[in-house]
């Protein structure tokens, strides 16, 4: 992918309808060899440029789910224990300790996670790291990271540093629950994504729902643009449940938005219980009849 | 604009150019980000404007406030004369005012500085605070070390109110995972026989605590007060965050962390210079929500610092509390005026959120040895009257 352009055009063959702005920073993280952070509003394609990514370059995607509590174990290696226990037992009355030693610190005794995966791999083309919700991981996690992003190579004690025979593609998204560290940002670049205009979620509902008229699709993106247009709720949707609304009422085989079927499936776009709430006390009405 | 068709050396001075005007401007830009940005120009053809601004956004800008304030630096940079003196004069960004969180118009500043929203039914609603009112200075008075002291051990019991969660590091538990180390430690009694195993797991940890402290004009006499209880909850869970609020909210933790009483007290009168007159806690509320809202779990604990004294619609503050009840582990509300026996929760803002508080607290509780202890705090239920209390001493049942 040697131009924007080119980016532009390999996603939209993937089906992901990417902006200049997503266009620049996908062309950019693979030009500069640097990891690119995603940041923005829940369902709205984070984590499916780094799917569309790997799947336009034809290479694996290898994604890391981010959660409270993620540590070394469980991102970057294991020693395999109990493979160590059972060679040490199988081996220590033949084997010199030493070489015994070494043997069980090398890399076949070793579980490989995501982050380490990701260096080693074998496929003849870059993978595709994705590193989801780094937001919901400790801020120790982010300084784990360092290293890894800059360098691009593990340090393990008992065998030495690993760097990557290629670099992979790095894919880090957030959905800013908090602010994540400037060492972080500073070896990133940057991209915020944010609810698309009309026009885009039309042709987003196109695209992604084979069959979907113009004029249903124009509807069901003006309507989930109204909902999110409500300030006082607590989740907007995203484009993932206009997609996912649109799919359901395909599904029913409905071919125009009317009050009932909206009511009947409001489930799928407003998903708080308040928020629910708020649209059966008149609020559906008034953004069904506006204009 | 057309750097590209001009020669690179005469480029290079205007982009060095751009970034001091981006720094002067609030945007944080370090050496290595405008090294980025460099390499990325150079991948990119320059006679395309979108294309330009959109390179320097993806290197430079690290959040959306940032993402919007060096579009409008862009615009304005690279449109003029690079040499006027107007270009070369920081202004201050003209971010759009976010959406009153009640879903009206966006706030209108009146001749009077008074503040005017219009909301959804048309209703004008005149703000009876000024957010420029004048401060008149928050200088906390020190507190004598004795009641400091007391005040942190009231924070240390007030933690057997707050969540534990699972920390990353690992602690021997008799079940568990298999602690891989130790067995073979333990091995060495037995000849080297893997004969008892030994376990671990995750050590439990306090989770987060939010405290949003009052800092309005009527809590003027109790400021050192409630300062010495934020600083000792931030001391006993180095995961407290602390917001001040009074006519806005804003974060104050970088104020607490690892700072001793005195310098930490220093920042804080510093920070809060600037802080307005009047309290809005409903809309404070609500904006605490917007913002912080997702950071919020059912293992954090809320802490409110306030009298409860809203000059703003107290329908909000109750809509706000309703929800934090709901998205967090508990609520604790701490008074400075419930010290008094004839103390009554008459203002409407109190009214208001004590039916979503769990724990409801004066300051002198976290002096008191005994204050906290389940059978005092529940002697102290006020039964005949459980509309008004509401569930303020759930916790103690």
């Amino acid at each position: 992918m040697e131009t924007v352009e080119a980016v532009l055009e390999r996603f939209a063959g993937e089906k992901y309808i990417a902006d200049r702005s997503i266009g620049m920073a996908v062309y950019l993280a693979l030009r500069m060899e640097k990891p690119l952070l995603v940041e923005g509003e829940p369902g709205c394609g984070k984590t499916e440029i780094a799917r569309t990514l790997a799947s336009a370059l034809n290479t694996d995607l290898i994604r890391l789910q981010c959660y409270e509590g993620l540590d070394a174990d469980a991102t970057l290696y294991e020693w395999n224990h109990p493979k160590q226990l059972l060679t040490i037992r199988i081996e220590e009355a033949r084997k010199d300790p030493k070489a015994l030693e070494r043997q069980i610190f090398s890399e076949e005794f070793l579980l490989k996670r995501p982050l380490l995966q990701a260096l080693t791999h074998e496929g003849p083309r870059s993978p595709v790291l994705l590193i989801d919700e780094i937001d919901r991981a400790d801020e120790e996690f982010e300084g784990l990271l360092l290293e890894f992003l800059s360098e691009f190579q593990i340090t393990i004690p008992e065998i030495g540093t690993i760097r990557g025979k290629r670099i992979p593609h790095v894919v880090i998204t957030s959905n800013r629950t908090r602010e994540l560290s400037d060492a972080l940002k500073r070896r990133c670049l940057y991209l915020y994504i944010g609810y698309p205009n009309r026009e885009k979620e039309i042709a987003i509902l196109r695209r992604k729902i084979p069959g979907l008229g113009e004029q249903f699709a124009e509807e069901i993106a003006g309507f989930v643009q109204k909902v999110r247009a409500q300030d006082d709720f607590v989740k907007r949707p995203g484009i993932s449940e206009a997609l996912e609304w649109a799919s359901a009422l395909m599904v029913l085989g409905t071919t125009k938005l009317d009050r009932d079927i909206v009511e009947q499936t409001l489930g799928l776009v407003v998903k708080d219980a308040q928020d629910l709430q708020a649209m059966q006390s008149g609020r559906l009405e008034a953004l069904l009849g506006s204009p | 604009m057309s750097p590209g068709s001009e020669p690179r050396i005469s480029f290079l001075p205007r982009l060095a150019g751009f970034f001091d005007f981006l720094r002067r401007r609030g945007v944080a830009l370090g050496t290595g980000a405008a090294l980025d940005c460099g390499n990325a120009l150079r991948t990119i053809s320059l006679l395309d404007r979108d294309t330009f601004l959109a390179a320097c956004t993806v290197t430079l800008a690290k959040s959306p406030d940032e993402v919007a304030r060096l579009a409008e630096a862009f615009a304005f940079y690279w449109h003029a004369d690079p040499d006027s003196e107007v270009s070369k004069t920081p202004r201050a960004p003209s971010i759009p005012p976010s959406p009153p969180p009640d879903g009206g118009a966006p706030l209108r500043e009146d001749p009077r500085g008074m503040r005017v929203t219009v909301d959804l039914a048309g209703v004008i609603r005149i703000g009876v605070y000024s957010p420029d009112a004048p401060s008149a200075g928050h200088r906390l008075l020190p507190v004598p070390s004795n009641r400091v002291v007391a005040v942190r051990a009231g924070a240390r019991r007030l933690r057997r109110f707050t969540a534990t969660r699972a920390g990353r590091r690992d602690t021997s538990a008799r079940h568990g995972k298999i602690d891989f180390a130790r067995t073979a430690r333990h091995s060495l009694r037995e000849g080297g026989e893997w004969i008892e195993f030994r376990f671990r797991k995750p050590k439990m940890q306090r989770a987060e605590l939010f405290v949003l402290w009052d800092v309005s004009g009527s809590m003027r006499d109790h400021e050192a007060d409630l300062f010495t209880i934020a600083h000792a909850l931030h001391r006993g869970n180095r995961r407290t965050r602390i917001f001040a609020f009074g006519t806005h909210l804003g974060e104050i933790t970088q104020d607490f962390r690892g700072q001793p009483y005195a310098t930490s007290a220093k920042a804080v009168s510093q920070d809060l210079e600037s802080a307005g007159g009047g309290t809005r806690i409903g809309i404070c509320m609500e904006d605490f929500l917007r913002r912080y809202g997702r950071q919020l779990n059912r293992k954090s604990t809320l802490v409110v610092l306030s009298d409860g004294w809203d000059l703003d619609d107290s329908a909000g503050l109750g809509h706000a509390m309703e929800r934090l009840h709901r998205l967090c582990h508990r609520v604790v509300w701490v008074n400075p005026h419930a010290d008094d026996p004839r103390f009554e929760p008459t203002t409407a803002g109190m009214r208001a959120a004590l039916p979503w508080v769990d724990l409801f607290l004066s300051s002198g509780d976290f002096e008191s040895r005994t204050a906290l202890a389940p059978e005092r705090l529940a002697s102290r239920h006020p039964a005949g009257r459980p509309l008004l209390w509401g569930k303020a001493f759930i916790a103690t049942t």
